[in-house]
């Protein structure tokens, strides 16, 4: 992965995502009466996937309601911190010509490579989309 | 190495890179030493179809990206619920291609 990619990717996914959040916020504007359904895994099968409820944690979290968003999903916790620390990161980066970010994603990645690693995060994904169940979205 | 050895890689092969790296790969590979034949073959390349097979049924979890060796972008696919779906879908067209270059990639290491 080249800097300038993956820096274009973020800051897109970013704006995506605060794009998607003020959708959810005003669903009036684009004459919505409530919050569209976009999960594939959702619509096709009825069932949840890991992270259903996301979008509803990252709108609790924004209110202040820690606990209820980390309940909802605690992969909004995640995505929170991602929309606010990493373009911040990257418009740095990009001012400064430095390339934080990137061996940040890159260390992230052996991180996640690592067997014990991957398998304890893979049980936890599991274990989220299961209590998703029972939550009954 | 030999042009029929080379050729017979080829055609087992081939079809896990883009058809414009086989002339690359056929030249690189005729002036390869037979040695390296063996480290060459055990390199394990990713089937391109299964790879979009994976994408259209896990694409959501992401976990055509982390097969391919993206284990950011599978994250990020994760957490996003693909991206909102969308990714998802886009990734649908662009995986197989992204898994053949992954595949010359690691062929090259042999090569250089």
């Amino acid at each position: 992965m080249t800097r300038q990619k993956l820096y274009s990717l973020v800051l897109v996914l970013s704006i995506a995502g605060y794009l998607w959040l003020i959708v959810n916020l005003f669903p009036d504007w684009l004459f919505l009466h409530e919050s569209p359904e976009v999960c594939l895994i959702k619509i096709v099968t009825g069932f949840p996937c890991p992270s259903c409820g996301t979008t509803r944690a990252v709108l609790f979290f924004s209110q202040g309601e820690w606990m209820t968003s980390f309940l909802m999903n605690p992969f909004g916790m995640l995505i929170v911190f991602s929309l606010v620390v990493f373009p911040v990161w990257i418009l740095i980066d990009l001012i400064r010509g430095t390339s934080g970010f990137l061996i940040f994603y890159n260390k992230t990645e052996i991180f996640f490579r690592q067997k014990m690693v991957a398998i304890l995060a893979i049980c936890l994904v599991l274990l989220n989309w299961i209590w998703n169940f029972t939550k009954g979205f | 190495m030999e042009a029929s050895k080379v050729d017979m890689y080829l055609m087992t092969a081939g079809k896990h890179f883009e058809s414009h790296q086989i002339g690359f790969l056929r030249e690189k590979l005729l002036a390869l030493d037979d040695s390296k034949f063996v480290q060459l073959q055990s390199v394990s390349l990713k089937d391109p179809t299964i790879l979009l097979i994976v994408s259209i049924l896990g694409g959501q979890l992401g976990i055509d990206r982390f097969l391919v060796g993206d284990t950011g972008l599978g994250i990020g696919k994760l957490l996003t619920c693909g991206g909102l779906g969308i990714w998802a879908l886009v990734d649908w067209f662009l995986i197989m291609g992204r898994t053949r270059e992954v595949n010359f990639q690691n062929v090259q290491r042999v090569l250089m």
